[in-house]
């Protein structure tokens, strides 16, 4: 395959933001091109990762739309929606592209506004991504499949709700030293204690937010990469995989099947081991999203990944950070902005620019990004500039 | 296997998993709190059901479940 390498990054501070839709999309778009230090003429083709702005905003045919606003009408426009992993398979699409020779120089955005929303339809919302047939029109909610995930694997393990506090202080912390983050704010165990329950045993503090934002990355072939002013991230490895909408027909509910085998893929592809990756942003739409993440991935056996976090492994500064960004938890989660911005994340770090939070030498990062309950799972594995 | 296509005395599972929602879609905003239980059942089937009376029959993992009635959302099951 052709390489490929990130030249661009940026993304908009997430949470409740003031601006529509298109002009969060065109910022981030703008910014990254800014960032490779290119003009909108040269990009060649535009991928738009976005979940639902039909529902959100009465918005749909949304790729020319954002094209258009950022002065790329005359590119093809192409939106990808897998959910909550929408952005990242928005990436994918642009290095098939580019793999297949048929651009060069691509920009991808991913983007969703949610905050318009009152909260119920956003629940309505956001189990569209569920088996409508199976789950939503049972009465299941999102935070509910990942509060079935949560209950088997206190369950099967012997664990208690401390694991899950764990993960939320950690990411609130980390999010401290991130200015596009959603939340600067420290919590406690006695927090979460006092927060609502949402899902038993997920309180509001296990749930990432809604959050509107937008994030944007340039991908070039890396045998044009040289005129462009960034050195170029590294893709080394990926991989996607898929499972059944409904959560009770998977093969285990202590893990995501299709995520492993995403990640295995991934590893194999970029001819690494979970223990070379200096850093992880992984898709903690619920607390124990995370610790099932970081087995999946391969960093902890099966029932050892919220141990990990309560003895700090997982710290900035801990064997192996994780969503040293404050993750979706702490950064917030714009649906469709994800997946791009976690690629953000991990080229500001394999930079050197993460300023307060930088993972100290980080040469290879890891995004893990999920849509619904595991159905789609994309990890990318990306390497510092060379 | 659906409530209108058996006895719906026979219709029973073993929990896998659960939750208890209190947080629910506009179409389920009445219900709230109530159960949801991913059951196995005797010929081994998984699937996902409402539970209804969960504040005071509690569910749990590895505990049964048997179909109570049908509302306007389709079949309830109670703690067996």
């Amino acid at each position: 395959m052709r390489d490929v390498v990130i030249v661009g990054a940026a993304e908009t501070r997430f949470g409740k933001s003031e601006l529509a839709y298109r002009d969060l999309a065109a910022q981030a778009g703008r910014h990254a091109m800014d960032d490779a230090g290119i003009d909108s003429d040269e990009i060649e083709a535009f991928f738009l990762g976005t979940f639902s702005p039909g529902t959100f905003i009465h918005q749909e045919h949304a790729a020319p739309l954002i094209a258009h606003e950022l002065g790329l009408a005359h590119v093809p426009s192409t939106r990808t929606e897998n959910a909550c992993a929408s952005g990242s398979t928005a990436f994918l699409s642009a290095i098939y592209a580019i793999a297949a020779g048929a651009h060069d120089v691509v920009l991808v955005v991913g983007a969703e506004k949610m905050t318009a929303t009152p909260v119920a339809e956003t629940t309505s919302i956001l189990a569209e991504a569920a088996d409508w047939e199976n789950e939503s029109k049972v009465g299941l909610t999102f935070p509910g499949a990942y509060a079935l995930i949560a209950r088997a694997y206190m369950h099967k393990y012997g664990k208690t709700r401390d694991i899950l506090d764990a993960v939320a202080i950690k990411n609130h912390r980390n999010a401290m030293g991130n200015p596009y983050a959603q939340f600067h704010k420290l919590i406690g165990p006695e927090d979460i204690a006092r927060s609502a329950m949402v899902a038993d045993p997920l309180t509001l503090y296990d749930c990432s937010p809604i959050s509107d934002g937008a994030a944007a990355v340039v991908v070039v072939a890396a045998d044009v990469a040289e005129r462009f002013k960034r050195p170029g991230v590294r893709v080394l490895g990926f991989g996607q995989s898929s499972d059944s909408l409904a959560l009770y027909k998977h093969d285990e509910l202590t893990t995501l099947p299709a995520a492993r085998r995403a990640g295995e893929r991934a590893y194999r592809m970029a001819g690494l081991a979970p223990e070379d990756v200096d850093l992880a942003e992984v898709h903690d739409c619920f607390t124990i999203a995370e610790i099932v993440a970081t087995e999946d991935l391969g960093f902890f056996g099966p029932g050892e990944g919220g141990d990990a976090v309560k003895a700090g492994v997982t710290g900035r500064d801990g064997r192996i950070p994780v969503n040293p960004s404050g993750g979706l938890k702490a950064k917030g989660h714009p649906v469709g902005a994800t997946g791009v911005s976690q690629l953000v994340e991990a080229a500001f770090q394999l930079r050197g620019e993460a300023g307060e939070r930088q993972v100290d030498g980080a040469e290879i990062a890891l995004t893990h990004n999920v849509g619904g309950s595991g159905a789609t799972c994309v990890v990318t594995i990306l390497g510092r500039p060379a | 296997m659906t409530a209108e296509s058996s006895a719906a005395t026979d219709l029973t599972g073993t929990v896998i998993t659960y939750t208890v929602i209190y947080v629910p879609t506009p179409e389920f905003a009445g219900e709230a709190p109530y159960g949801l239980a991913v059951i196995e059942t005797p010929a081994g089937e998984r699937q996902m059901v409402r539970v209804g009376g969960v504040t005071e029959h509690p569910l749990s993992i590895g505990g049964g479940v048997v179909y109570d009635h049908e509302d306007t959302h389709g079949a309830v099951y109670r703690a067996a």
